[in-house]
């Protein structure tokens, strides 16, 4: 029963993570059409620089406010002076997303070396809970919770609000909407800002559990990518629900059968792709 | 339209030639390199019968190039085929693998056509992972060798006989490619990337010929895998991965996507760089990165756009 | 028998009804002209002939044939073509291989991956008769999208004529012409041979009432009037429905 319990609760904790990166992916997707491969970029910046400033300051929740802000700002000046500049190339913003992979991938590498690196829990959320006969780390019950928190956030901003109106509308019909006078570029940056904010969110927030490594960029664009084609590109929905199936699906998988531990994701993957390639709350 | 199918034929011999010619006089290190160069340039040119010519922009398009590989090498170390066995089981599998793919990737159009072959491909690059015990997993398949191959007394244990081997498939491949992009069904394929409505309304059925052209530039990526894995001895599941699928794509789009000699260039030019940059500074992931974006910004239609600009410049400027 | 047949058609997208319940015979080789104001859905029920939108309710016909559910190209196979009212070609193909695609659609060449269009000498010679018929021949290496708006226009109708169709749907094929563009093609469009079954969309009324055989007139997605020219012409409720909209 334990076994069940924790297995299923790391895979959401997991599925948290995987949220925060496939949102952003969709977003950036629905509005932009740009497949954003550099979003594993932006998931190891906020982890390095989140170890970074907590090992400066000794701070926790500073690097956690640091990190994603800083992830933020490259990433909006990313869209404005390059992405931008190609914005009717749908082929080759994703070239150059790929080429910003490789660059920043790069550069980490020289800035924080090969060793794989972990940020420190904050002394507030060390240690662990019994639940049902076992023991299950506090953090990642934080994550979940925090996790719940920003979806909740998400959902508000882009249902409730006007800017959230802007980006569904802008979603439907870009054309339109820029007919109507919004200041798209703007918009196109704050959307692509919010999508790396949300990516270097993850990695700070993976900093403790998972650690920043090279090639985690990698890995986790690949993973993002599962979500969202599981789930649907462009749908909100689609990254949560699709977030919450791979994580779990990808626990479970490692736990019992570790030797696929890769296919416990692409077979998923495939039968989506076979049944409705669109992802499953994707526009057809 | 015909004469410049037998300019182009009659250059691509050339080049051969002049190939030939330079490597006579070459130690086996710039051989290998021109080999190396030679297999990208099949793999780039497969790509852009769909990328260049029928407006299909493929981002996963390595998964026939390290099937190609795999098959031939699974052959050859576990069933113990010989070379010619291999070569044909390699391109087999990954015509087999690109109509499977194609049929499930040719329901889509534009960015999500993009997206589903980049994960199909991430697909094979799992199973590639995984399956240690056909595939060894990341460790990858060691000693394929073209030791004991003969043919025409080439010994392809030689660099430089290896490399003539490759040379002339390379040519043959071209040739074959220029005339299937001169012919009504290369045309065809043109017009689907330019109106596929217009298409459809005069009655052609282009789902079918989007699939054919799938399935055999799927057959010759996996025919530069196979010459791939006998020309390094090994290949792992990055042969399948999105780097490769992103380099191929980069050196059509550097040489010039939809004529005949760009994507050779493209190939040429990435190969030759890396090796010289490799020499200089372990940077050349940076600078590749930036390659891509400066491409994209600067010279989205290649080396090829740049001279057909440049001409046209020059046209005007004698012209008054 | 009619040629072309539509019985109760009705398109409808989302609460908008485009073509509400039309219905129109065509025997062969009529020259049918469908007038009508803008957004009257002259070109919403040619995309239902053609194929490119699917009916909401009712059935069309194609030599008696029930094609309503028929994809374009399977339309395209009985003999049915198609000029678009906004330019269809391929803009960065020559206009030479434009005309070669449009002409090798049914001929067995069409998959030949060994040799050239051009080598096939029917393909070839058919694409030279078109071009001189139509007066083209001069602009056969020129890229599409360097040609003057007329000249595609022309090649949109050339495209539509190369393999003989038995139904032709010209949609506005002299919107945008000049003066003398305009005298030429409704000349060609007249000389068409009287095989063909020819409907179109004119808002040139001097082109239509020159050319037509027989006018229905569609106004917010419904038949108004169907006759002769002449009666059309001086039914004083259709010209109401075009007051200030005469041109030309």
């Amino acid at each position: 029963m334990s076994f069940w319990l924790i297995q299923t609760l790391n895979g959401l904790s997991f599925g948290v993570l995987l949220f925060l990166l496939a949102a952003g992916l969709s977003l950036i997707f629905g509005l932009m059409r740009i497949i954003n491969l550099a979003h594993g970029s932006f998931y190891l910046l906020g982890a390095y620089v989140a170890i970074a400033v907590a090992g400066k300051t000794g701070n926790f929740w500073l690097a956690l406010v640091a990190a994603p802000l800083a992830v933020a700002v490259v990433g909006a000046l990313a869209q404005r002076s390059l992405l931008n500049r190609v914005a009717d190339n749908e082929l080759g913003q994703v070239l150059m997303t790929f080429g910003l992979l490789l660059v920043i991938s790069d550069v980490s590498l020289l800035v924080w070396g090969g060793a794989p690196l972990t940020l420190e829990k904050p002394a507030a959320l060390e240690g662990s809970v019994q639940l049902a006969g076992a023991f299950f780390p506090i953090y990642r019950l934080a994550i979940m919770a925090f996790g719940a928190l920003v979806a909740l956030a998400l959902w508000l901003f882009i249902e409730r609000t006007r800017l959230g109106a802007v980006l569904r509308a802008g979603v439907d019909d870009p054309e339109m909407v820029q007919g109507i006078g919004i200041n798209l570029p703007l918009v196109l940056s704050l959307v692509f800002a919010l999508g790396a904010l949300l990516a270097g969110l993850a990695g700070a927030l993976a900093g403790p559990i998972l650690g920043a490594a090279p090639g985690a960029d990698f890995a986790v664009v690949m993973l993002a990518f599962a979500v969202v084609v599981v789930g649907g590109l462009g749908s909100l929905k689609g990254a949560f629900w699709g977030s919450m199936f791979v994580g779990l699906v990808d626990n479970f998988g490692k736990a019992l059968v570790p030797e696929l531990s890769l296919f416990t994701i692409f077979v998923p993957m495939a039968m989506v792709l076979v049944i409705r390639p669109t992802g499953i709350f994707g526009r057809s | 339209m015909q004469s410049t199918s037998r300019v182009q034929l009659v250059q691509l011999l050339l080049f051969g030639a002049a190939l030939y010619v330079v490597s006579l006089a070459l130690p086996p290190y710039w051989t290998g390199l021109l080999t190396e160069a030679l297999i990208w340039s099949l793999f780039a040119l497969s790509l852009d019968i769909l990328l260049g010519h029928a407006g299909l922009p493929s981002l996963g398009h390595a998964a026939f190039y390290g099937m190609g590989g795999y098959a031939a090498a699974i052959g050859f170390l576990k069933a113990g085929c010989g070379f010619w066995f291999s070569l044909a089981l390699g391109v087999g599998a990954a015509a087999l693998l690109a109509l499977i793919f194609g049929l499930l990737a040719l329901r889509t159009t534009g960015v999500y056509f993009l997206m589903i072959t980049l994960a199909l491909a991430q697909i094979l690059w799992g199973v590639a992972y995984s399956w240690r015990s056909l595939t060894n997993g990341d460790d990858g398949l060691r000693s394929i060798t073209r030791e004991t191959t003969e043919f025409l007394g080439l010994r392809f244990g030689d660099t430089g006989d290896y490399f003539l081997f490759v040379l002339a498939v390379f040519v043959l491949a071209a040739a074959a490619i220029l005339v299937l992009l001169r012919s009504p069904f290369g045309q065809a394929l043109r017009g689907v990337r330019e109106s596929t409505e217009r298409m459809e309304a005069l009655g052609y059925n282009t789902w079918l010929y989007k699939l054919l052209a799938f399935v055999i530039a799927g057959a010759l990526a996996g025919l530069a895998g196979v010459l791939f894995v006998f020309n390094k001895n090994y290949i792992s599941p990055e042969a399948a991965g999105i780097v490769m699928s992103a380099e191929v794509m980069l050196m059509i789009i550097l040489g010039g996507a939809g004529t005949l000699f760009g994507p050779v260039i493209g190939a040429f030019v990435i190969v030759f760089l890396s090796y010289l940059v490799a020499e200089l500074t372990e940077r050349w992931t940076l600078i590749l990165g930036a390659i891509y974006v400066l491409v994209v910004l600067l010279a989205p239609r290649g080396v090829t756009g740049l001279y057909e600009d440049l001409r046209l410049r020059w046209k005007r400027r004698s012209a008054r | 028998m009619s040629v072309v047949s539509i019985e109760s058609v009705s398109v409808s997208f989302g609460g908008v009804r485009a073509v509400d319940n039309v219905s129109l015979q065509v025997p062969e080789g009529e020259r049918r002209g469908l007038l009508g104001p803008n957004g009257a859905g002259k070109t919403t029920l040619f995309n239902v002939i053609g194929g490119q939108v699917r009916a909401s309710a009712g059935v069309v016909r194609l030599f008696g044939a029930d094609v309503t559910r028929l994809l374009p190209r399977e339309r395209a196979r009985r003999g049915l073509a198609r000029t678009f009212q906004i330019t269809r070609l391929f803009p960065n193909l020559t206009l030479y291989e434009n005309v070669m695609l449009a002409v090798q659609t049914f001929h067995t060449a069409r998959f030949a991956v060994h040799r050239t269009a051009a080598s096939y000498r029917g393909l070839g010679a058919r694409v030279d008769e078109l071009m001189a018929e139509w007066k083209l021949g001069d602009m056969a290496s020129e890229k599409v999208r360097h040609l003057s708006y007329g000249d595609q226009r022309q090649l949109e109708i050339v495209m539509a004529i190369a393999n003989r169709p038995r139904v032709l749907l010209l949609d506005e094929p002299t919107a945008g012409l000049s003066a003398a563009e305009t005298a030429s093609v409704s000349a060609l469009i007249a000389a068409l041979p009287r095989g063909i079954t020819v409907l179109f969309i004119e808002h040139d009324m001097d082109v239509a009432f020159r050319i037509a055989d027989r006018i229905t007139v569609l106004n917010q997605g419904r038949v108004i009037a169907d006759g002769a020219p002449d009666a059309i012409r001086a039914d004083a409720g259709i010209r109401e429905i075009y007051f200030g909209k005469m041109h030309r």
